[in-house]
């Protein structure tokens, strides 16, 4: 039994398929893994499971650019990248991949950051793109000097209020917009927790909203995940995160 | 506009093996296939797949898909005037050719009114002008094609395989012309297409492919990357049907049987498999069990993919068919759901049907199984047929309570689903001047049903049956009823297949503005003298044989399957020079 094989992969989502859900992702995977004969393991039982754990989930439309799955199979199979590559749809692409040692914890316990590229444009268009670009470097500004930044979100059909000032870590305008891509907008840059919930930029687009400046998000792209190993914050992969193994 | 609106993933394609062509020049004809529901439902079509394959494998063809927008993005849509677009490469519908419907159900009809409309095109085909892509339309929706004759060009009747591509180098050759004109009385010379602005002189004859295995696709089917409602491989194993059940449009007009080589269907299911991670495999036909080789093509099957966490599914099973064989066959490999249509309660009113299912067989094909570890099964009846007495209904509460019974015997938890629908007379059948029963009658008969079932395992579940009414309307329908379908659409009734948007009130208005009355489409038997809409349109069967197959069913007497039977001369045959081909040539012997 020991011939069992642990792997840590990042992928991305780009494109048109970003517009596909959680469960329709693990779907494209599990298909991939069998077109592509991935010696895959199940679990036990009478409806054996392909053994996959996926992370964060990812939000319906968003990109990203570092999406990460654990898979377990039953032997090496050193193709596996292209081999996937090949059977997964335009747009999702696997990035890197990483032998495990051990059992690790679930990638959704670990990771408490998450790192965004967002495009974000005036609601209703009318200012200049450099006053607009103004308005909002001074509108993050104003939030990250904020004690608090209270926003009403609604759970269950109630309506309550919530500071989100803790879940923001970093707040930028970005440097450059990307050239790559076609989406309109300010790229800006935002770093939120994950736990105790993973705060969404939208959120922080109500919030600069609230402040007075009319936006909309036009496109998220998750750019990395993080996870804290003593005060210092490092991506799933890194072999710290690794020795965050043991308790199986 | 796509974050904005519930599931997206309808509108993005992105599928595996999608084959997204670039846009070129004057010798290629660009096809728009359109099938007028959600995604989910349109994607798995298999004859949508055919031509997108087939039509994409010429270099002077293209073919991109597209599906009727749910309200929420038609909203969006109309609000920001994007018109009906590809999801392949959302192209906007003008960039194409042809606009080229598949017709699967008479409740769409508005969709198609909508997504003409949402094209940016006029809807009634005499607006038109050069610059619009032409309006095809085909599947089982032409067969009566009156009901839109005023808001399609050109409809191709029958099989689509060679006449899509005759269909094709029309428009190739008429690419200069600035009217319509010419170019739809080019096209109503080509067989098998009726175009109303060009009333034939004689009858338009349907297409039929002789050889399936001459078409093997799709070859490489499309991999959905979202939820739709058969995600999985399917594999066309004949087409027609013999069984000539009186009710049964589809086994009319899709005759005669022919049957594809057991050789290719194992060839096309591993290449299938291969190319697209599928993990299900349905053997598509009619009546699947009825492939004359299906039990060795089976156990093929099952041996070459039992390790391989493959399942194989048959749908269409006949009763008669079912032996505890196939069921063990089917089970080892993966158990799916299974439903038997016996349609009628009574071995008196199968006759009328022509349904030759005796009891004993159902019984027989219950047993089997439920003791091959099946725990739930679906039986499908219809009510409302012709000459049904109360007694013919409470018969199918009889018979699943007796199923539950067999069941138990193997399960502790067997249950029994009883799926009732309201009977709908259908063109080009033996019941095409039947009457239907009015809704009040359907619940009626509902409600005995009721009463009759009496066990909890026995569970019912029934169409509203005003629904049967308006497929009623169209289903016969003339060229009038396409005002009331405009009429409907106008008011904003799209969706009708979905219960939560159909509206039984919008079509009544309809008929009454319009000066119609359901009594006469739909609760009136039709006589012989009575002129049909779709009298134009030959399948292949000889009205005097539907009409005396007519007064055989009202006399209780049964029509043979013509296979293995002698051939009762339906006309179908000799009419288009094929003869049912049966693939592996070995007679299969009824159990009935
Ligand atoms: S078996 Fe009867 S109901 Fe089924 S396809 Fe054939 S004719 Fe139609």
């Amino acid at each position: 039994m020991s011939a069992e094989v642990r792997l840590r992969i990042r992928f991305s989502k780009l494109g048109k398929i970003r517009f596909i859900g959680h469960r329709d992702l693990a779907r494209v995977w599990e298909r991939a893994i069998h077109q592509a004969r991935v010696p895959i393991a199940f679990s036990q039982g009478f409806t054996p499971h392909p053994k996959i754990s996926f992370g964060l989930a990812v939000a319906v439309g968003w990109e990203s650019v570092a999406e990460y799955l654990d898979l377990m199979l039953v032997s090496q199979m050193p193709s596996l990248p292209p081999a996937l590559n090949v059977a997964l749809p335009e747009g999702i692409r696997i990035q890197d991949v990483i032998e495990l040692e051990a059992k690790p914890k679930s990638l959704s316990s670990v990771v408490s950051r998450a790192e965004y590229s967002v495009w974000i444009s005036p609601a209703a268009g009318t200012l200049s793109d450099e006053a607009f670009t103004l308005a909002l470097g001074e509108g993050l500004e104003s939030i990250l000097g904020a004690v608090q930044v209270p926003v009403t979100r609604n759970k269950k059909g109630e309506e309550f209020e919530e500071d989100i000032r803790p879940l923001i870590y970093e707040l930028g305008l970005a440097s450059s917009g990307l050239e790559d891509h076609s989406c309109s907008g300010r790229r800006i840059r935002m770093t939120l927790a994950t736990q105790p919930r993973v705060l969404r930029p939208e959120e922080v687009a109500t919030a600069l909203t609230l402040g007075g400046l009319a936006c909309e998000v036009s496109l998220v792209r998750r750019e990395a995940q993080h996870v804290l190993v003593d005060g210092m914050t490092v991506d799933p992969m890194h072999r710290s995160v690794l020795g965050l193994a043991g308790a199986a | 506009m796509l974050p904005r609106v519930r599931k997206p993933a309808r509108y993005i394609g992105g599928e595996k093996n999608l084959i997204a062509k670039a846009h070129e020049g004057a010798e290629q004809v660009k096809f728009l296939l359109a099938f007028p529901d959600a995604y989910e439902i349109g994607q798995p079509n298999l004859g949508l797949a055919i031509l997108y394959e087939l039509l994409n494998e010429r270099d002077d063809c293209l073919a991109e898909r597209t599906y009727a927008p749910w309200p929420d993005l038609e909203e969006q849509m109309r609000s920001q005037e994007i018109p009906l677009f590809s999801v392949d490469t959302h192209m906007p519908a003008a960039a194409f050719d042809v606009l080229a419907f598949t017709l699967p159900s008479e409740l769409l009809c508005t969709n198609v009114l909508n997504m003409i409309d949402l094209a940016g095109l006029p809807v009634r085909s005499s607006d038109r002008l050069g610059s619009h892509p032409l309006v095809i339309a085909g599947g089982h929706g032409a067969f009566n094609p009156e009901p839109l004759s005023e808001f399609i060009d050109a409809f191709a009747v029958g099989d689509g395989e060679e006449v899509a591509v005759e269909i094709a180098d029309v428009i190739r050759r008429h690419r200069a012309d600035e009217s319509r004109e010419s170019i739809l009385r080019d096209l109503a010379s080509v067989p098998g297409v009726y175009v109303p602005a060009c009333p034939p002189s004689g009858l338009v004859e349907k297409r039929v492919v002789a050889s399936l295995a001459d078409y093997p696709y799709p070859k490489k089917p499309l991999v959905p990357v979202t939820e739709v409602v058969h995600d999985r491989l399917s594999v066309e194993i004949f087409r027609g049907c013999q069984r000539s059940c009186r009710f049964c449009q589809a086994g009319m007009v899709t005759r005669p049987t022919r049957e594809r080589p057991a050789e290719q269907i194992k060839e096309m299911v591993r290449g299938g498999l291969a190319s697209t991670g599928f993990e299900d495999v349905s053997l598509l036909s009619l009546s699947s069990a009825d492939y004359s080789g299906i039990a060795p093509l089976l156990a093929d099957m099952v041996r070459d993919y039992s390790s391989d966490k493959v399942s194989l599914s048959l749908p269409s099973l006949r009763v008669d068919a079912f032996t505890v064989g196939l069921a063990a066959d089917i089970q080892e490999v993966k158990r799916t759901g299974l439903t038997f249509a016996p349609e009628a309660g009574t071995w008196r009113l199968r006759q009328v049907i022509n349904k030759t299912v005796t009891d004993a067989d159902l019984f027989s094909a219950v047993e089997g199984a439920f003791s091959q570890g099946w725990r739930r099964i679906k039986l499908y009846f219809m009510i409302g047929l012709p000459t049904e007495t109360d007694d013919d209904v409470v018969s199918i509460a009889k018979l699943g309570r007796a199923a539950v019974e067999i069941g138990r015997k193997y399960h502790k938890g067997a249950s029994v689903t009883l799926s009732v629908g309201a009977f709908v007379p259908k063109a080009h059948t033996p019941f095409q001047w039947a009457a239907m029963d009015r809704p009040e009658e359907i619940f009626r008969k509902v409600e005995l049903l009721k009463g009759a079932a009496g066990d909890r395992s026995v569970n019912l579940r029934w169409q509203d049956p005003r629904t049967s009414v308006v497929e009623g309307i169209i289903s016969r329908g003339d060229a009038r009823i396409g005002n009331v379908i405009e009429a409907v659409w106008r008011k904003g009734g799209v969706f009708q297949e979905w219960s939560e948007y159909f509206d039984a009130e919008l079509w009544l208005e309809a008929m009454a503005d319009e000066g119609l009355s359901a009594d006469d489409y739909c609760f009136t038997e039709r006589s012989r003298d009575d002129p049909l809409p779709w009298a134009h349109i030959y399948v292949g069967v000889y009205s005097d044989w539907l009409w005396n197959d007519w007064q055989s069913a009202i006399a209780e007497a049964i029509t043979e399957d013509c296979r293995w039977s002698d051939c009762y001369d339906c006309g179908v045959c000799m009419e288009f020079g094929v003869e049912n081909v049966i693939g592996s040539g070995r007679p299969r012997v009824r159990s009935a």
